[in-house]
């Protein structure tokens, strides 16, 4: 389903943020994190640490630090709370959505979906093995491109890049809810209503749905004697009560 | 399945090698007693080996194969169940030729090559570099390929039924981690299971069919490659010379697509394998405006199982069981999804905005909004709805209709106060419901889903979608306004099942059918709705046989339909276009009932003044058998001789008593002691207003039957029509303020055509109306047609007249020669004077009311001017040329040109143009039957007056000529206007009777008229005071 955003209200925070970046940098830095020259990324203690293509034809990686934006991942449990008591966050936020209350109440709680501060401080700790020495070099940028774009697209990121997972949070909020619906009267008007089917049903249904593969034109062809062939075949049960 | 504890199974641990080039070994575990009667080939020696048994990896598959097909699941391990069901997806897989070569170094660990799977899947090309390192000796293999799903949720399936706990059988130093232990189980068992029966069934297999890539560059050593790893895919030795790069190259070209990229990891994501239903359940049955209940199911497209959004909650972790898989991310998935949908369905926003989102309490009105409207658009975005209620279109969708009761008559009776059959408290009780496939909804029930806005019944366990406006078109069509309650009879004729109606309602809006019931009590009402219903289509019926003349077609049809009407009990109104013969069809129908002996009394006529002398004429000409009196005039109930005044005398032998709306209103009292047996109002519209002392005593006379004439569309005054009805038959259009109510006022205020509609179906039964533009009615109309209206007499005219006729034969009878015969022309020409006006003899003033031919014209030029037609009228008489211009001026407010031989030829053309094209405001032209010679055009005018008469017709013809001519498209009639019981009837009756003959006796001029003799003379001239009928 397309969405139309009226608004953009995290990008224009990472814009502030990026603000007097060399342009021309700025735009190699897009480039690398565009075209896939990021290959690998995860989030360390405060760090997001990349390894970035080079742009030569080498092969050769520089391993990219650039700090967490912020560091939220001990009030993990705290997080998971705001979606747990706020379903239509916890489904806005999958679903794209930045819900402008969120974004409020997120800032107000020194919760940012961006840096706090500008760039030139936010990235004074960052790190490239690259032989550039200009600040920031076109590897930290793809870095920095990437995280806002992945938290602009998909929020949940803002907190990945914060050290809380989407795994943990959202195991928290689903912790939450089993309890509560536990203690609620569990009874619903479709209880008792579901059909456990046999295993071997359910299997033969999967084997039957099955069809003959297309071979790809060209590949590896083979005949088999369908006649030996039968003996080695188990029968389909269901088939059989089907029919 | 699961065998009891205690009970004997037969364990089995499938143990690959530490290397891909070991395939391993089968460790099988139990007392003899437990093994299967399948497995006998391989039953251990139990003194050697003490049950236990190690097999090799062919001889495990082909155990493993002959325990599946002898369904031996009962006697075995858990563990070893689940290689036997790995063991059908694998057969499966070779069955469907889901299977890839696959070859890896004999020293690879197991753990990279089920990697490289995924790898050799995806968009890595790198993956061969480790294997440089691992030698050129190489295993040939053949793989399971898993490139559709139920394959890949089967062995998802599988892979998390042996991370649960199935397998068993790792130890320490077993060659890779514990959590790698199941994959690499599973993967290998089931590579191990295709690879094995395809080997032991293979015929042929060409890695690189001929001929494909014959244009191909090869690199060196690949051709001996491709045939070293074909050879090692068939047979028992598996082994091959293999180079690195070379042979991931060509694994390269085989193995994307196979879908081991997608089956990496052990959960499916749930956006690609499953879908949303949402599963709306009612309110428990017999409660109405409960609360329904929006459930979330999530399908599995594979495993075609459903589990509640909710189970969710109550699952240990974020996996949903659906069918034999765990599917991790449902969450992630379904509720951004709602939440996106819910957008457009905003009840979707309330399931998800909820703790343990899942489920929504709805209203009555959501749910059908639910099912009703949105229904189609979230299965276009692929999310079903389900409920046991999902609502099926209603197929069969009827409106009943239920007489009760008649509150009028229960038979038939001849009607001695007035006719009876529709009193004004005569009405239909009637009830209607509706009829959905087969069951009943009252018009309670209906009338609540109306108000609910609900559009949904419960019939019989299952929904149904009511098409609720269709019905209320139905219903308003066919009912109008009329909601269930008391209507005139003739209402129920608007559901007609007449064929003309069905396609009329066709063609405009709803296709809901209309079915009529009947109560017992309401027998009779059904048999005369059914007669009513025939009524407008009567058999035509042959003129009597003492009729002198021939009725045309429609006429006939007329006359059938006087006699239907009469049967049913009913009158009726004859509404037939001026000039179609209305008068001939009473006069035939008249004549019927008297050779058929039915009349039970003698028939009253009713007309305006002017014409009793065309009744009376027309009554003579064509039925002279019907015996007239004239109800008329001071001495009309004078005591005769025999004590006793002319009507009574009439009243027992007479068969038609004429009288005029003026007379019968004073005369009431005594009219309305006779049992009439047709009463006829000629020119009904005098009866127009129901209030009139007219109307009132219209009403008052008994009669067997009523006849109401009228050549005027009534329908445009609709009260006016009503009066009308309420003459011919009481009741009919039921009392005055309802007719306003439902009839009158929808059309008039409203402009509802449907209203009109059903009106014109009441009155089809009792209301028949031809027109001259009607196709068949034109089809029997000559291009001209004559007809002759018939004047009478002023007293001044009559005494003029007496006076002439005196003189001449006082005179006449000395003379011979040219006296004689110019005392007869000019005695002729008086006589015609009179007729036509007294002022042409005497002077005086031109006043209407001094000629009785002129009041009539005046009459006729009316209905022409109001049917927004043109007339000519010529006249002999230069001096009636210009008293018909002044008298026309006086009465329509437009002064007629005057078209005669004393104007020039230009201003004569000047006069005929202006009336062609219009020009000339009068719808009428007065023309000299002289001037108007050869040569003038006269086509736009579609009547013809002759005011008086030329005593011969070739004259008269040629006069008529002049409208009807060549080219002309519209029927021209004729109208020759006639003094009854003067000479003009006479030599007109003469004239007719010999006309065949006329060019041959009577030349061109009038002169032949003093040829004859005094006797003939006399007859010819003479007052009939009678037929003239004096009127004042």
């Amino acid at each position: 389903m397309p969405r139309r955003r009226q608004t953009q209200p995290v990008k224009e925070q990472w814009e502030r943020v990026l603000a007097g970046v060399d342009a021309a940098r700025m735009r190699r830095g897009r480039t690398l994190a565009h075209n896939g020259s990021i290959v690998r990324l995860r989030v360390v203690e405060g760090s997001v640490e990349a390894r970035v293509l080079s742009s030569s034809r080498s092969r050769q990686t520089y391993q990219v630090t650039v700090p967490c934006p912020a560091w939220w991942a001990p009030m993990a449990d705290e997080v998971a709370t705001w979606f747990v008591h706020r379903p239509d966050w916890f489904a806005a936020w999958l679903a794209g959505e930045w819900p402008e209350d969120l974004l409020g109440m997120m800032t107000a709680a020194g919760y940012p979906a961006a840096p706090s501060e500008p760039w030139p401080l936010w990235l004074y700790a960052s790190a490239c093995t690259c032989p550039d020495w200009g600040f920031p070099c076109k590897h930290v940028l793809a870095v920095v491109v990437r995280m806002a774009e992945d938290i602009e697209r998909d929020p949940p990121m803002a907190l990945e890049y914060a050290g809380i997972p989407r795994e943990v949070w959202l195991a928290q909020v689903h912790r939450a809810w089993r309890t509560q619906l536990q203690e609620e009267h569990p009874q619903r008007p479709w209880a008792g209503d579901g059909v456990t089917e046999d295993e071997r049903v359910l299997e033969e249904r999967a084997l039957r749905a099955l069809l003959p593969a297309k071979a790809p034109s060209g590949g590896p062809q083979l005949s088999l004697d369908q006649e030996a062939l039968r003996t080695w075949l188990p029968p389909l049960d269901g088939e059989r009560a089907e029919r | 399945m699961a065998a009891a504890p205690g009970e004997l199974t037969l364990h089995a641990v499938y143990e690959p090698g530490p290397c891909f080039g070991d395939p391993g070994v089968l460790h099988l575990d139990g007392p003899l007693a437990a093994w299967p009667d399948a497995a006998r080939p391989w039953y251990p020696d139990t003194v050697r080996d003490g049950g236990r048994v190690e097999l090799s990896a062919a001889e495990a598959v082909a155990l493993t194969a002959a325990l599946v097909r002898a369904e031996a699941e009962a006697h075995v391990s858990p563990g070893f169940r689940l290689l036997m069901r790995a063991y059908r997806l694998a057969a499966r897989l070779v069955e469907m030729g889901e299977v890839l070569p696959f070859a890896a170094p004999m020293e690879a660990k197991w753990r990279d090559v089920l990697q490289s799977w995924s790898a050799l899947d995806g968009d890595q090309e790198d993956g061969w570099s480790a294997w440089t390192r691992l030698g050129w000796r190489y295993r040939a293999v053949w793989a399971p390929r898993l490139s559709q799903r139920p394959a890949r949720a089967l062995r998802s399936a599988l892979l998390q039924a042996a991370e649960r706990d199935a397998l068993g059988g790792w130890y320490r130093g077993i060659g890779w981690q514990k959590q790698h232990h199941a994959r690499i189980v599973l993967d290998a068992w089931l590579l191990l299971c295709v690879d094995q029966i395809i080997r032991r069934t293979l015929r042929e297999v060409r890695l690189e069919p001929e001929n494909t890539n014959a244009w191909r560059i090869r690199y060196r050593g690949e051709e001996a490659l491709v045939t070293a790893w074909q050879t090692a895919l068939t047979g028992d030795d598996a082994a091959f010379s293999g180079d690195a790069w070379l042979v991931w190259r060509l694994l390269r070209n085989w193995w994307p697509g196979s879908g081991w990229s997608a089956a990496g990891e052990a959960y499916a994501r749930p956006a690609d394998v499953c879908h949303l239903e949402l599963v709306l359940m009612p309110p428990d049955a017999g409660t109405s405006g409960g609360t329904w209940w929006l459930r979330v199911d999530v399908v599995h497209e594979v495993w075609k199982t459903r589990a509640p959004l909710m189970a969710l909650w109550m699952e240990r972790d974020r996996r949903l069981q659906l069918g034999l898989e765990r599917v991790e991310g449902v969450d992630e998935w379904a509720i951004p999804l709602l939440w996106q949908l819910g957008e457009s369905v905003p009840v979707l926003r309330r399931t998800v905005n909820r703790l343990h989102p899942g489920e929504a309490e709805l209203s009555e009105a959501e749910a059908v909004d639910l099912l009703v409207e949105q229904l189609p658009w979230l299965a276009e975005h692929g999310v079903l709805v389900r409920s046991a209620m999902v609502p099926q279109a209603a197929a069969d969708v009827r409106i009943r209709v239920r007489v009760e009761r008649w509150h009028g008559r229960g038979g038939r009776s001849r009607g001695q106060s007035g006719t009876g059959f529709f009193h004004r408290d005569g009405l239909v009780d009637f009830d209607w419901s509706v009829v959905i496939d087969g069951e009943e909804i009252s018009r309670e029930a209906f009338e609540r889903l109306v108000e609910q806005k609900r559009p949904l019944l419960q019939l019989g366990g299952t929904w149904k979608l009511v098409p609720v406006q269709a019905v209320l078109e139905g219903l308003n069509e066919w009912l109008g306004g009329a909601q269930a309650g008391s209507v005139p009879l003739p209402m129920l004729l608007t559901g007609s099942d007449d064929e003309n109606a069905r396609e009329d309602a066709e063609k405009e809006t709803s296709d809901i059918e209309v079915e009529w019931t009947y109560a017992a009590d309401a027998a009779p009402v059904r048999e005369l709705v059914e007669q009513l219903r025939r009524a407008p289509r009567p058999e035509p019926v042959a003129e009597p046989s003492g009729f002198r003349g021939q009725l045309r077609d429609y006429q006939r049809t007329g006359l059938g339909w006087f006699i239907h009407l009469r049967q049913l009990g009913l009158g009726g109104c004859l509404a037939d276009d001026m000039g179609l013969g209305k008068t001939v069809q009473v006069i035939a129908y008249l004549l019927h009932l008297r050779e058929r002996g039915w009349a039970e009394g003698p028939h009253l006529l009713v007309c305006p003044t002017s014409l009793i002398p065309n009744w009376r004429s027309e009554i003579r000409r064509f039925a002279p058998e019907l015996r007239v009196h004239v109800h008329h005039g001071a001495g009309r109930l004078e005591l005769g001789d025999a004590g006793e005044t002319a009507l009574d005398t009439a009243i027992r032998d007479a068969d038609v008593v004429i009288t005029t709306y003026a007379t019968a209103a004073r005369d009431v009292d005594v009219l309305r002691g006779v049992a009439w047996d047709v009463v006829i109002a000629d020119e009904a519209q005098n009866i127009k207003n129901g209030e009139t002392k007219q109307a009132r005593a219209m009403r008052a006379l008994p009669a067997r039957q009523r006849l109401a004439l009228t050549g005027t569309p009534m329908e445009n005054r609709l009260e006016e029509l009503w009066s009308i009805m309420h003459f011919v038959n009481p009741g009919y259009l039921g009392s005055l303020a309802w007719f306003r109510k439902h009839i009158a006022q929808p059309i008039t205020v409203q402009s509802d055509t449907q209203t009109a509609r059903r009106l014109q179906q009441m009155l089809r039964p009792v209301l028949l109306r031809r027109t001259k533009t009607d196709p068949h009615i034109q089809l029997e109309l000559p291009e001209k047609w004559e007809v002759r209206e018939y004047a009478g007499l002023t007293p001044e005219q009559a005494a003029l007249y007496q006076g002439i006729v005196d003189e001449l034969f006082q005179g006449v009878q000395s003379r011979t020669g040219m006296a004689r015969r110019g005392q007869i022309l000019a005695a002729l020409v008086r006589l015609k004077q009179v007729c036509d006006h007294p002022c042409l003899v005497v002077g005086g003033r031109a006043d209407p009311d001094r000629s009785a031919k002129l009041r009539l014209l005046l009459e006729r030029l009316e209905e022409v001017i109001s049917e927004g037609e043109r007339a000519l009228v010529f006249t002999q008489f230069r001096d009636m040329g210009d008293l018909l211009c002044d008298a026309l001026a006086a009465r329509f407010g437009f002064r007629p040109r005057f078209l005669h031989g004393g104007q020039s030829s230009a201003e004569r053309g000047q006069i005929v143009e202006a009336f062609q094209t219009r020009m000339d405001p009068s719808p009428v032209l007065i023309l000299s039957l002289k001037a108007g010679g050869v040569g003038l055009n006269l086509t736009e005018a579609t009547h013809v007056f002759h005011y008086d008469r030329w005593w011969n017709p070739a004259v008269e013809d040629q006069a008529t000529d002049r409208v009807y001519r060549i080219g002309q498209t519209r029927n021209v009639q004729v109208h020759k206007l006639v003094c009854a019981g003067t000479l003009e009837e006479r030599i007109d009756e003469l004239i007719t009777a010999k006309r065949r003959l006329s060019a041959a006796i009577v030349g061109t001029s009038e002169a032949w008229l003093t040829e004859l003799d005094d006797e003939t003379l006399r007859e010819l001239f003479e007052l009939d005071k009678q037929a003239a009928e004096v009127v004042d």
